[in-house]
């Protein structure tokens, strides 16, 4: 293994002695352009909000294939499952992004602008995203509920697509470890008015298994495919028109061993999901901007599972959720210092499962407002809110507030305020189960409940008990935030970047679900009420610094402190207690034992060094990624992690790549993620062993 | 040290002696032992467990005094009510196990019907569907009254998925037996008193 690393590095060397080009993987920074933070486009380095923008150079030179793997090599984000999902349905674990310590569930993820669905267990599975039709990304830190309402807690992540002006057709084909096949074919075809774009992208694996003890295998095998394509036409200078497809299959085998040593139950998922999207934008004056967005997605999961043996249905499960959004947002000059931009929209949103007793509507209209003013060269506010309005949980204002002060064009100085709220999910609402096949429990979600009928059964003999919680079930209230932000921005134009944040939020109401009777079989029923509180605090720093002959270094750092606020002060009050090592004796906790929330590292860190030679048609890259130890499980029955054997052991991933210009329409690219071949098979299982990969690049421009 | 210690040991044995003449209880024997129980949650036997004997005793002993508690899986019935013809009663309080020096007066708890036990499932443990295994609640003390009126106290301190013979197993195997980690007081001389030597 040391030798490779060696290998690497003189390989990285011996192209260095070649004559020095200008660097681009760093580009100007005061020429880079983002548009999630205000829904505005604006310059990365006039924004008082943290933003982090991953290039479409830095998405080609690691050789990611799916959004999942490009994301978690980013400062402040952790690759993890939601609460209650599983490995049954959701595909591959669930592999959501956690930020600034907010589970998968609190972070919207946004297609050029329009919010995606189809989570399961609360989390959206970002495995099904290609990024080989992805232009850049843009994430944005903090509450953003101001803009984007339900979900953006901990903040937004905004794929953006290509949006070629050039005839050209790229192909791509890659084989890797586990029979990883990527094949894509994307393209541009332009005139003057009009250009097309298209992707189309294949993608499959043999699977892989990280724990040859157990019979299933950790990751099943599966193929997803994906298209898109991207029409835009300019009416006038004034009007344009784009119209936005995508569509995604993917079906993957399932195979368990259930009350089994062996494999007994088999079937397949199957994951679709398709997103329309037109835009009509008009400039109706040098002042007046405004897009009308249609939008429609429908997302359907299905999973049936059988007997091997006699081919008897053991498990069948069936998802479809529909969103549908009508929204105009106008932007306009007021004068040279102050932009306004309102909006308005309504959503409708269906949804059909196995596990409700009829289809859900959920209607939601909001209007949001932003107010975009430069006091001066130095100061610049920005003031927004948005109400949601809606018929099943409680409607929502949501403000935001953020600050800029600009010392020098290098430096700047960012503040910002923001509310954030995430609405009930459809589990929490609608659920109606009853589950047979175990203990017998009862769940029902919040619209679902209804305390005369509980009463009723009473009567009946089915319950036995109404415990005092059950008059407290009452509509559901959103989960919301309040996040605060502040920090720095130092880039200079020769590419060098300091930036640093600290940030906290605050979490109320969260949503949990408790016993509201004891049933005649000694088994409980279930509701949902708004219940906890936590918080999340800490910093991220980040540094870029380019080298001299084509290095580049980029190195980031997050620290984060998290806590359920109930819990710590249960903890204050002397009332918890836990064990230092498994079935040793009970000692009373103290708040230097209490290990925060579930699935937290205090610190990650990454280091990334990049080796651009574009004149030689050369590059290459190393990164390491590092995380501390995060808590998993509770095994003293105080919920939290305080021993060592409740926490996952931190650990360093290693990826590297290197891509050649062979000839001038062919590039040649291969490498190695995970080179040292870390896994842990209970706590990362979405993590696979050392993997090789090689793909071949064409391009044709014509 | 030896001739100190030995000192000290006569010296203990002196105050335990005079003190037996000013009516002090004895003091109650602490113990730790594994007990292994059915792992089965609906079929099956329950294991019977004895604080005077300090270890099980045999089911066909189940329509007698002679046991005090009894589990199966995650389960647990104490001799009284429904469940047996002793005295026994129980209540599960958050005291840590060395800290609870002497049983309440009031308030145990009996097995009243099949499905209305005197241990309920959430007094002792937590559950996680994710890993399906249960975590003792640390800091929780069961305190007895036995099925003959005398008092004792109880921790579970770990509860391990194993085969019959008590050594672990990990899934995909699946476990026949539930082998405890307990810690026992058993005070016999009636007095409510649970503190040790």
């Amino acid at each position: 293994m040391r030798n490779l690393l060696i290998a690497f590095f003189i390989l990285i060397t011996g192209g260095c002695l070649a004559q020095s080009s200008p660097d681009t993987i760093i580009k100007n920074p005061l020429e880079e352009v983002v548009i999630t933070a205000t829904r505005t486009e604006r310059k990365l380095g006039n924004i008082a909000i943290p933003v982090t923008l991953i290039s479409q150079k830095q998405l080609k030179q690691t050789g990611a294939l799916r959004l999942n793997e490009i994301l978690q090599e980013q400062t402040g984000l952790f690759l993890s499952a939601g609460t209650g999902s599983n490995a049954v349905g959701g595909g591959i674990f669930g592999n959501g992004i956690q930020m600034q310590g907010l589970s998968p569930d609190y972070s919207l993820i946004l297609l050029d602008g329009e919010p995606l669905i189809g989570r399961q267990g609360g989390v959206m599975d970002l495995s099904r995203f290609a990024i080989g039709n992805i232009k850049k990304i843009e994430i944005v830190k903090g509450p953003s509920s101001s803009l984007y309402g339900s979900e953006a807690m901990a903040g937004v992540v905004n794929i953006i697509t290509e949006d070629p002006k050039d005839n050209h057709l790229k192909a791509s084909f890659r084989y890797g470890s586990y029979q990883t096949i990527d094949a894509l074919v994307n393209g541009a075809i332009s005139n003057k008015k009009t250009n097309l774009f298209y992707f189309l992208n294949r993608n499959s694996s043999k699977g892989y298994e990280l724990d040859p003890k157990t019979p299933e295998k950790t990751l099943d095998p599966y193929r997803n495919y994906t298209m898109q394509f991207k029409l835009k036409h300019q009416f006038s200078n004034r009007t344009k028109l784009s119209l936005n497809l995508r569509y995604f299959s993917g079906k993957q085998q399932s195979f368990y061993a259930i009350n089994s040593p062996v494999i007994n139950i088999g079937g397949n998922g199957v994951t679709k999901d398709l997103n329309i999207n037109p835009v009509l934008t008009h400039r109706f004056s040098e002042k007046v901007n405004s897009a009308l967005r249609l939008y429609g997605s429908v997302y359907e999961y299905n999973q049936s599972l059988d007997s091997l043996k006699n081919s008897i249905a053991y498990y069948d499960d069936r998802f479809r959720q529909q969103f549908w959004r009508a929204e105009n947002q106008t932007d306009i000059k007021l004068n040279k210092d102050h932009l306004f931009s309102v909006g308005a929209g309504h959503t409708v949103q269906f949804v059909r499962t196995t596990r409700y007793l009829e289809i859900k509507q959920q209607n939601l209209s909001y209007v949001f407002v932003q107010s975009d003013y430069k006091f001066n060269q130095k100061l610049n506010l920005i003031a927004g809110a948005r109400y949601d309005h809606n018929t099943d949980f409680r409607s929502r204002f949501s403000p935001k507030l953020a600050l800029q002060w600009k010392y020098s064009d290098q430096l700047g100085f960012q503040f910002s305020y923001g509310a954030g709220f995430k609405a009930p999910d459809f589990r929490q609402l609608y659920l109606n189960f009853i589950n047979n096949a175990a203990q017998g429990y009862t769940i029902y979600g919040a619209s679902e409940f209804s305390i005369e009928a509980l009463e009723q059964q009473k009567s009946q003999g089915l319950i036995l008990q109404i415990l005092p919680a059950a008059y407290q079930i009452t509509q559901l209230n959103p989960e919301i935030s309040q996040g605060w932000n502040g920090g720095f921005r130092y880039h200079h134009q020769s590419g060098f970047l300091a930036e640093g944040n600290l940030f906290y939020n605050r979490i109320r109401e969260l949503i949990n679900y408790l016993p509201v009777a004891v049933q005649n079989n000694g088994t409980y029923v279930f509701s949902y009420v708004n219940q906890k509180k936590a918080f999340t605090y800490g910093g991220e720093w980040n540094i870029q610094l380019p080298l001299k002959k084509g290095f580049s270094v980029f190195a980031g750092y997050q620290f984060l402190v998290t806590g359920d606020t109930e819990v710590r002060s249960q903890i204050r009050e002397g009332k918890v207690f836990g064990r230092d090592v498994p079935g040793g004796s009970a000692r009373l906790m103290s708040l230097a034992d209490y290990g925060g929330l579930l699935n937290r590292s205090r610190h990650q860190a990454n280091l990334r060094f990049f080796y651009d030679e574009p004149a030689k048609g050369f590059s290459a890259n190393l990164r390491f990624i590092y995380r501390s130890r995060w808590g998993v499980t509770d095994l003293d029955g105080n919920g939290f992690a305080n021993m060592d054997k409740e926490y996952a052991k931190g650990y360093v991933q290693v990826n590297l790549s290197a891509t050649k210009q062979i000839k001038k329409q062919i590039e040649l690219q291969t490498g190695v993620n995970n080179l040292m071949n870390y896994i842990d098979p209970v706590n990362l299982p979405n993590i696979p062993g050392r993997q090789y990969f090689i793909t071949i690049h064409f391009l044709f421009h014509h | 040290m030896k001739r100190l210690s030995m000192i000290a040991f006569v010296a203990g044995a002196f105050i335990l002696t005079s003190c037996k003449k000013d009516n002090t209880p004895d003091p109650a024997v602490v113990e730790q032992k594994d007990f292994l129980v059915n792992g089965s949650a609906t079929s099956g036997n329950f294991n019977f467990f004895s604080f005077s004997l300090g270890q099980e005793v045999p089911k066909t002993d189940s329509a007698s005094n002679k046991w005090d508690f009894a589990m199966r899986f995650e389960k647990i019935i104490v001799n009284s009510g429904v469940s047996g013809p002793g005295q026994a009663g129980v209540q599960v309080i958050s005291t840590p196990f060395d800290q609870v020096k002497e049983a309440p007066q009031a308030g145990y708890k009996y097995d009243t019907t099949a499905t209305q036990l005197a241990v309920k499932a959430d007094d002792w443990y937590i559950y996680n569907a994710q890993t399906r295994s249960f975590s003792p609640i640390a800091g929780r003390t069961f305190v007895f009254r036995t099925a003959t009126n005398k008092y004792a106290k109880l921790e579970i301190l770990s509860a391990d998925p194993t085969d019959d013979n008590g050594n672990l197993v990990i899934p995909p195997t699946r476990p026949t037996k539930i082998k405890y980690k307990i810690r026992v007081a058993y005070q016999a001389d009636g007095s409510r008193s649970l503190l040790p030597q």
